[in-house]
């Protein structure tokens, strides 16, 4: 291949030029690339399919000419996502980020250069090694000024699956070579649940899986969807989708089992099951428990012997239930004040649930509340009165809305990844104990804006670090993260934002430095099938070569580490493959030790690339079964061995928004609340066509985008009230912010609840100033930062109210420069 | 052959593969202050100046040249046009990008790079012994490479050439109206206009050729 210069191509043009009409041009006066070369392009990958895995479900991309043509669903998956579509269009998509880029102010003046001109959008293009010797020297600067808790890399978020690419893995094993870091613990999802639930079961319960839905077909007479909607959200898993919820939802209702959804939304599970829907007002849920609660004691519908043998602390709970210690007993009366559900119903559900074997699933929306704490706490302690725990059928479940929990566990061996070089926790991915300084994850604002200031967690007393630099990987911030003007603020106290990402996110347009990484398309990984069932492992092989100037994560953070001189410690001499084959191996062996089937790896890497894994004794799990029948020899990691419905722990800590035992706290704003300011409550719920922010900017957004903006759902007589039609545009708004939206009129929505779904990505129309509207519809815009207790710090994801009206500002569409027609 | 197709095919003659390789270079990556001094004050002002005579081109033309007027220096306005540029092609600005690839115009879904127009183009470069330096990093149906390819065809004429000014028609005007919705500065909507007002005539012209000879 020859290269021909930009001259040496003009110049033959114009020899040609003169040849034909006698003009000879000059040159264009400036140094320009030469885009085209002589001879012929690199040979493309052969057609064909590739098998690979996604957060969506496995599926097979059929291969062109080196370009991704079309997705179908892997055969074995029974119940695939309208949403894989959307996975290729992520890849293709005109957002892709292509070059790394660098915020002009801070390319021409340093870390900490014009913080208010951050999202503006005025980057520079550079090379990879100039964006990365930035990288690497800014954080040395950072280190070396500031000291090893001056730079956050606690990055969250919903990354791309894959045991070796994982990004925020691969971030902190690049931290801790170089120094060190402040973490961050927990996770948006189920931060208050997952603190306060090891105090009451022992356990994280949240990711652990439930009693299997065959024994639910089987056994439940009553399933009960209390803030769940797992039809909509189990089409994704944090590793690759199995579905396998799908099969024993489909099974239950062929069954004909007795479902109720309580939910303030008529949900996609309760048109699915055509449910019985009761909606309470949000965020009223544990006085609807407490209501239920006394009922059955009200009813003598309490499991005594089941509270005795199992549990502590009850003795000490219904004083408070009674009304004893307040004065307020907690009638279905006084919870049909709080919740707006009729008392009959509140006591008719006590009666049902006691009479019929009863599955209570619940959601983590439950927590993700001010003071969410006390839902799950005050659910186990509604199941405990019922006694089924432990029963087939019965009792309560955490997971059966998340990445299909409930899908038996198959036989097979564990799949390990690349380290961070920190201490694992068991239960989530996520947790670990590296880091100078760790911060509850969606406190990292709070951790901005306040450095040095104490706080509480979980019975710890700490300080947030003096934060000047951040990197994220794999995550959205700017659209994941609560209260979004208080954000921007907080924002332009860093010197440095670094972000590393496949697309133009709303996070990426706020960063001081891009790097440009592949999607999980572009790289080959390896990793489970079904975060429960975990039916197999699949070889997720490269579908196409990294488009643009994209690199692997792996190779980015590596090439960081080799400007640290540490780059053999971050690669271990191993290339992609080996690491690949190192996980599958350690696989291996556990397999043979358990006389599992499994093929060697090259029989695995180059034939069908999925090893399946029988499913055997995983079809009638129970959770707490061994408990139940044994509580001495089986008892639970609490204090106690068993269900504390009183901590003495969390007594302790003497917290005065989260006691010793659930009870109703009034939040700082709610619907009906009595010193709520606004009038409706806004449910921030999952997306169904999307991955909370990720796919936004993909096709999918066109087959539910109302007017180019994100829905709001309305109930018509709250519509009408507002003079908004169908199809409007509206303006949905409280102190915190203002947001566009489209409206949808249905009576899925209970009146005075309306409905924008997180994930919509934050659009400000003039970023950086304090309440500018954001034009596409980022429903945490809106939502308050404060977390949900000092024990648990999670965040109110679902603790908005607001008020919403028909929007008559200016257009937001640009269209005054729009150009004469062309001619024809 | 018309009067009037004589009279314009002359006018396009003058200075069209010019403005084609022009185009080329400017779509390829935003104008240091180097090109913006040469678009200001040298060979590239004056082949604007041509080209703005032309009654098709002089609206694009003319944005541009505004865009331009500024009192900021050169740099400045470099830096001004490569904010715009990386807002309005490079994906920064979000769901309001104007993609510069056929693909996103011509393809199996709206807004999706990649698509059949780049196996096309690749086959089309192939054609004619070339293929994309594999150091810029753009797909064959970057309008960029298009235009490179366009002003080679152009330079010799023919068949090839008249297939290669319809291609860039078919879907040039979608991306000019992108383009006039997002770029407020203008110079990108203007350049986009101009190309756009280019190609439609030229290909129309070409149609009028054919016409005539049948």
């Amino acid at each position: 291949m020859s290269r021909m210069t930009h001259d040496e191509f003009q110049a033959e043009m114009s020899r040609r030029a003169f040849l034909r009409a006698g003009v000879a041009f000059g040159a264009l006066g400036f140094a320009a690339p030469s885009l085209l070369v002589s001879g012929a392009r690199a040979a493309a990958a052969p057609d064909g399919e590739v098998l690979t895995g996604s957060h969506w479900g496995a599926f097979r991309a059929k291969v062109e000419g080196g370009r991704w043509v079309s997705v179908t669903p892997w055969e074995k998956d029974p119940a695939p996502s309208h949403q894989l579509p959307g996975v290729m269009d992520s890849v293709y998509s005109p957002t892709r980020i292509k070059y790394p880029m660098v915020r002009r102010a801070y390319l021409e003046k340093g870390p900490g250069a014009d913080p208010d001109s951050r999202g503006a959008g005025d980057f520079v293009r550079v090379s990879w090694d100039q964006a990365l010797d930035l990288v690497a020297k800014e954080l040395q600067r950072v280190e070396k000024t500031y000291g090893p808790a001056a730079t956050f890399a606690g990055s969250y978020g919903w990354k791309s699956p894959g045991r070796l690419h994982n990004c925020q893995s691969l971030l902190r094993r690049m931290m801790n070579l170089k120094g060190s870091f402040v973490n961050a613990s927990g996770d948006y999802s189920t931060a208050a649940a997952q603190i306060i639930l090891p105090h009451v079961l022992g356990t994280l319960e949240v990711y652990e899986q439930q009693t299997v839905w065959p024994v639910v077909v089987d056994n439940t007479q009553l399933m009960v969807f209390w803030g769940a909607d797992p039809v909509l959200t189990n089409q994704i898993g944090w590793v690759v989708a199995d579905h396998g919820g799908y099969e024993g939802m489909k099974a239950l209702k062929a069954k004909g089992t007795k479902v109720i959804c309580i939910d303030p939304v008529k949900t996609d599970t309760a048109e699915f099951f055509g449910a019985e829907w009761i909606a309470p007002r949000p965020q009223t849920d544990v006085a609807l428990m407490l209501g239920i609660a006394h009922t059955l004691v009200d009813e003598k519908l309490v499991d005594e012997k089941f509270l005795k043998t199992y549990t502590t602390g009850y003795d000490k709970f219904l004083p408070y239930l009674m009304g004893e210690t307040d004065k307020t007993p907690k009638t279905a009366e006084w919870a049909a004040g709080v919740s707006d559900v009729p008392a009959d119903t509140i006591k008719d559900l006590a009666r049902r649930f006691a009479k019929n074997r009863t599955m209570i699933a619940a959601g983590w929306s439950l927590q993700r509340q001010q003071y969410g704490e006390q839902r799950h706490w005050m659910l186990v302690t509604l199941a405990s009165m019922l006694g089924q725990i432990g029963l087939p059928g019965g009792g309560f479940g955490f997971s059966y809305h998340y990445a299909n929990g409930g899908t038996p566990s198959a036989d097979a061996p564990v799949l390990t990844g690349i380290t961070d070089g920190g201490k694992a926790k068991e239960g989530a991915a996520w947790l670990t104990e590296s880091g100078a300084a760790s911060i509850p994850v969606a406190r990292v604002v709070e951790m901005i804006l306040n450095p040095g200031k104490e706080f509480d967690f979980n019975g710890v007393k700490a300080k947030y670090p003096s934060v000047k630099m951040a990197y994220w990987v794999g995550g959205n911030p700017f659209v994941h993260h609560q209260d979004r003007n208080r954000q921007v603020e907080a924002w332009k106290k860093l010197d440095t934002f670094i972000v590393q990402d496949f697309q133009w996110t709303p996070t990426a347009r706020f960063a001081d430095i891009v790097l440009p990484a592949t999607s999980s398309y572009e790289r080959n990984d390896i990793e489970s099938v079904g975060d429960y069932g975990g039916s197999a492992i699949i070889a997720m092989k490269k579908v196409v070569d990294p488009v643009f100037e994209s690199r692997n994560d792996y190779d980015i953070f590596a090439a960081i580490a080799e400007r640290f001189g540490k780059g053999k410690e971050f690669t271990e001499g191993k290339s992609e493959m080996d690491w690949i084959k190192s996980f599958y191996d350690a696989a291996l062996t556990q397999a043979k030790a358990k006389k599992i089937a499994m093929p060697e790896f090259d029989a695995f890497w180059n034939g069908t690339g999925v090893v399946e894994f029988p499913v055997t004794s995983g079809k009638s799990f129970v959770r707490y079964a061994k408990f139940r029948e044994d509580p001495l020899l089986e008892p639970l990691g609490t204090p106690s061995g068993k269900i504390e419905i009183y901590s003495k722990n969390i007594e302790k800590m003497g917290y005065d928004d989260c006691g010793p035992y659930p009870r109703w706290y009034e939040p700082a704003e709610r619907l009906g609340g009595p010193t709520t300011k606004y009038k409706l409550h806004i449910a921030t719920s999952h997306p169904k066509s999307r991955l909370h922010s990720q796919l936004c900017g993909t096709k999918l957004r066109e087959t539910y985008a109302i007017a180019g903006h994100e829905p709001c759902w309305i109930n018509p007589k709250d519509a009408a009230e507002r003079g908004i039609a169908d199809g409007d545009v509206v303006r949905v708004f409280n102190d915190r912010g203002q947001i566009l939206a489209g409206a949808k009129l249905t009576d899925a929505m209970r009146p005075g609840v309306i409905r924008v779904n997180e994930g919509g990505w934050y659009d400000p129309q003039e970023p950086g100033k304090a309440g500018t509207l954001c034009k596409y519809g980022d429903v945490n815009t809106l939502s308050m930062d404060v977390p949900t207790s000092r024990l648990g710090q999670g965040n109110c994801g679902h603790s908005v109210v607001g008020e919403v009206e028909k929007y008559k500002g200016p257009a937001v569409t640009v269209d005054v420069f729009t150009a004469p027609k062309a001619v024809t | 052959m018309s009067d009037h197709s004589k009279t314009a095919d002359a006018v396009a003659s003058a200075d069209a593969v010019a403005a084609l390789d022009w185009l080329s270079v400017l779509f390829a990556r935003p104008p240091g202050a180097d090109a913006v001094a040469s678009h200001r004050r040298g060979p590239v002002a004056d082949l604007m100046t041509r080209l703005g005579g032309d009654a098709d081109l002089a609206w694009g033309i003319a944005r541009m040249r505004a865009a331009l007027d500024g009192d900021e220096d050169d740099g400045a306005a470099a830096a001004k046009l490569e904010r715009a540029y990386g807002l309005t092609f490079e994906g920064i600005g979000g769901p309001r990008t104007a993609p510069p690839y056929e693909s996103a115009y011509r393809g199996a879904g709206p807004r999706r790079l990649f698509q059949a127009p780049t196996a096309e183009m690749e086959a089309l470069l192939d054609e004619q012994g070339f293929t994309v330096a594999a150091d810029i990093g753009l797909p064959a149906d970057h309008l960029a490479v298009e235009l490179a390819l366009a002003a080679w065809l152009a330079s010799a004429g023919g068949p090839a050439s008249a297939a290669m000014t319809r291609r860039l028609a078919d879907w040039v005007p979608d991306f000019a109206a992108d383009c006039a919705a997002i770029d407020r500065d203008g110079f990108w909507a203007g350049a986009a206009a101009a190309l756009a007002a280019l190609a439609v005539r030229e290909a129309r012209l070409d149609t009028a050729r054919q016409d005539d000879r049948t």
